[in-house]
Order: structure tokens, then sequence, then C-alpha cells
């Protein structure tokens, strides 16, 4: 009789523990089913809008690349002193915000080694500057070689500035400057008249900033260190 | 406790001084700038001009000269002829013009620029008829061609002119 009863509660606690067995799998499978499904999820489409800041000189209507040549028409022979050539310079936003920007540029003379030398006057390499208007130069940073120039409207994505310069040419009176040199050698004299320039190149380079337009004025000083205001647009040097 | 605060008011005062400086600093860094740039280099044609009378041997009496630029840059060139008094000279040639007033009048200026390497050629080619004030005139005689060249300048419109009376400045001395 005792053992009956011992084997009745066995079986019972066996089938309790069973059916809490089968439960919990049950329960188990179902959350991993639960589990499953919220896996998925719908698909959304975000559009990132990158801001991009670029820039590029043009020369004779061609982009020319950054740490390019300038004046490639020119290079391949030699000019003649006082001939105007086509030296038409822009600049381009090729980025995709709005910008204001500058050009400073540099002319100097450099001799067949491509050493500068300073002795030579810059002022004869004659760039015939700001012909359509649109460009002010910034006097107080201009010295014989260099020259600055701020382009006063908002140059707006894939738009090009107003010419900057359109024409280059060698100053005339560079072929009037000569060194005489005199010989003697027992009874004869001999002079010899060089031209001071003969023999050296002239070189011209661009630098292009741009800068945003947004917040302008701060933008300028400190990017560029000068003190500009833009009202209405329209930069002016203060 | 006390303690604690403090060190509490000590570390948020110095966060909030940091966040502080942080803001503070300046905006550059955030602001958006671009560059590029070239260079280029260029050599200029600077040498003397020269240039050569070129004469063929004289038929039917006319004197035909040719001008040959012999230098390596563009240049104008003038002709000036002399002969003795019984000789008259008839001149001309497309092209050319006579000087009009004191010394030019004995020039004769070719008008357009002579390239290096080119010579005057075809209609162009300054001729001069022979002739002689006394008909009987029977002796020998020269004619002689003086000849120059001057270096092309040109103007603020780009047009090719000469100055003849262009003139060297030494470097350093005054004009």
């Amino acid at each position: 009789m005792k053992n009956n009863r011992k084997n009745s509660r066995f079986r019972r606690s066996t089938l309790v523990l069973l059916a809490v067995a089968v439960l919990l799998l049950a329960g188990s499978a179902i959350g991993s089913t639960r589990a499953a499904l919220t896996y998925f999820s719908e698909n959304y489409v975000a559009e990132m809008n990158v801001q991009n800041i670029g820039v590029s000189l043009i020369e004779n209507g061609s982009s020319v690349k950054n740490d390019g040549q300038l004046l490639g028409s020119l290079s391949s022979g030699e000019i003649e002193v006082g001939k105007p050539y086509d030296e038409k310079l822009q600049v381009m936003n090729t980025g995709n915000i709005s910008q204001y920007v500058r050009v400073t540029l540099y002319k100097s003379w450099t001799d067949t080694n491509g050493r500068k030398d300073t002795l030579l006057s810059p002022s004869y390499i004659d760039l015939n500057m700001n012909p359509e208007g649109g460009w002010v130069e910034d006097t107080e940073a201009a010295t014989a070689e260099r020259s600055v120039w701020y382009y006063t409207s908002i140059l707006n994505p894939g738009d090009t500035t107003t010419l900057l310069a359109d024409q280059i040419r060698i100053d005339n009176a560079l072929a009037s400057e000569v060194t005489t040199e005199t010989k003697t050698e027992g009874t004869t004299t001999t002079t010899t008249t060089t031209y001071t320039y003969n023999g050296y190149n002239f070189t011209v380079k661009a630098v292009v900033d741009a800068v945003q337009d947004h917040n302008a004025e701060d933008a300028i000083k400190s990017a560029w260190g000068v003190d500009a205001e833009v009202s209405g647009g329209t930069l002016s040097l203060k | 406790m006390k303690r604690f605060l403090n060190k509490k008011t000590i570390w948020l005062t110095a966060a909030a001084a940091v966040l502080a400086g942080g803001i503070s600093l300046p905006g550059a860094m955030a602001y958006f700038t671009a560059n590029t740039n070239a260079e280029g280099s260029a050599a200029i044609a600077l040498s003397s001009p020269t240039t050569e009378v070129v004469e063929d041997p004289v038929v039917d009496m006319t004197k035909n000269i040719k001008v040959k630029n012999t230098g390596e840059v563009s240049c104008f060139v003038r002709v000036r002829l002399y002969a003795g008094e019984q000789i008259k000279l008839s001149i001309s040639g497309k092209n050319w013009t006579h000087g009009t007033e004191g010394d030019d009048v004995n020039w004769y200026y070719y008008s357009t620029p002579l390239a290096p390497g080119k010579i005057i050629v075809d209609e162009d080619i300054l001729k001069a008829k022979i002739t002689f004030v006394n008909q009987e005139f029977d002796e020998d005689f020269n004619v002689a061609v003086v000849q120059e060249c001057t270096p092309v300048l040109y103007d603020d419109d780009g047009n090719p002119y000469a100055d003849w009376d262009l003139q060297a400045v030494e470097r350093g001395s005054e004009e």
C-alpha cells in the first residue's frame, strides 16, 4: 500500500515535470519565432547632402588644374616684346556652395636656370587687369611683384567670374634697356651692347582662394586675415 | 560630505570652464575654404633685328631692291637711294610709302613688318627706274642703296608700328 502511494506520487511529479519541460520548450520556441519576426523592419532611405567647396582657375576658357601650368599657349615659343597676347583669367566655382574668391598674382623674371632675378622689374610684365569690372584690388597688399584682387560678388556654384585679366604683354620700354661693355685691345676698342633682359623668362603665378559666403565677413577675416565688409552680397575692403 | 561637495563643485567648475573654452575657440575650423594655384613662364624674343639687301641684276635700267630679315625678331625696314646729279630715279613698289617731312623725304618705308627669315618679293619689290637728266650722259655711275631696320613695337590696341627714333637706354643711366 505504501509502495503504491510512493509510485503514484512519483508518476505525478514526473508528469508535472514533463508538462513543465514541454511548456518551457514550447515557450522557448515561441520566443525564437517572435525574435525572428521582430528582426525585420521597414526600409528607410536617407538622402545625404554633403557640402563641398571647390574653385578652379580658368585661362583662356580652359580650366587649369591645381599646381598646373599657366601661360600654356605662350610657352612653346618666344613672344614678341610689346605685342599683346590673350591671357583671359577667370575663376569658376566648382563646388556646390556659394563663395567669395580672391586671386593673388605674382610676376617675376627668371634666368635660364629658373632662378628669380629680383633686380629686374616685374612692372614690364603688363597684365591688362579687370577689363570688365567686378574686381577690386587690395592696394595695401600690392608690391611690385604681387597684386591681390577680390571678386566683389558672390560666386554661385557653376558660375564664372568676369575677366580678371584679358591680355598680357611685355612693355616696349624693356627693349630699350641695354648694358654696354667696352673693351680695348691695343688700338681696337670694341663696344658690345646687350639687352638687359636677354635670356630671361617672365613668370606669372596665380593663387586662387575661395571661402564660403555664409557668415562671410568672419570667414574672410579668419581664412584670409582681411577686414572685409559684405553688404547686400557685395564685398568691399575696409 | 562637505568635502565631497567641494570636490564636486570644483569638478563641475572645471568642466564648465573646458566647455566654455571649447565654445569660444575660433570658428575658422568650421569655415569652408578652397585653394588652387598655377604658374607658368615664357621666353621673350629679344635681340637686335638684322637685315640685308638682296639685289637682282639691273634689267631695263631698273634696279630691283629686295630686303631680307636675317635676324630673329620681326622688324620694319626703310630704304634710301643715292645717285649722282645726272641720275634721275623713279622709285615705286607696292606697300612702300615715301617720307613726307624733313629727312624722311629721302626714305622709302615698307609698311608691313618683316618676319624673321622673310624677304620682300613680287610686287612688293622696290623698283628704281634709272634715267639721265642729260640724255648724252655717258659715264660710269653708281646707285647706292642704304637700308635700315628697327624692331616692331605695338601700341595699346596691339597694332604694330615703327619708332625710327628709338634709342637704347643704358641700364642705370638717366634718360
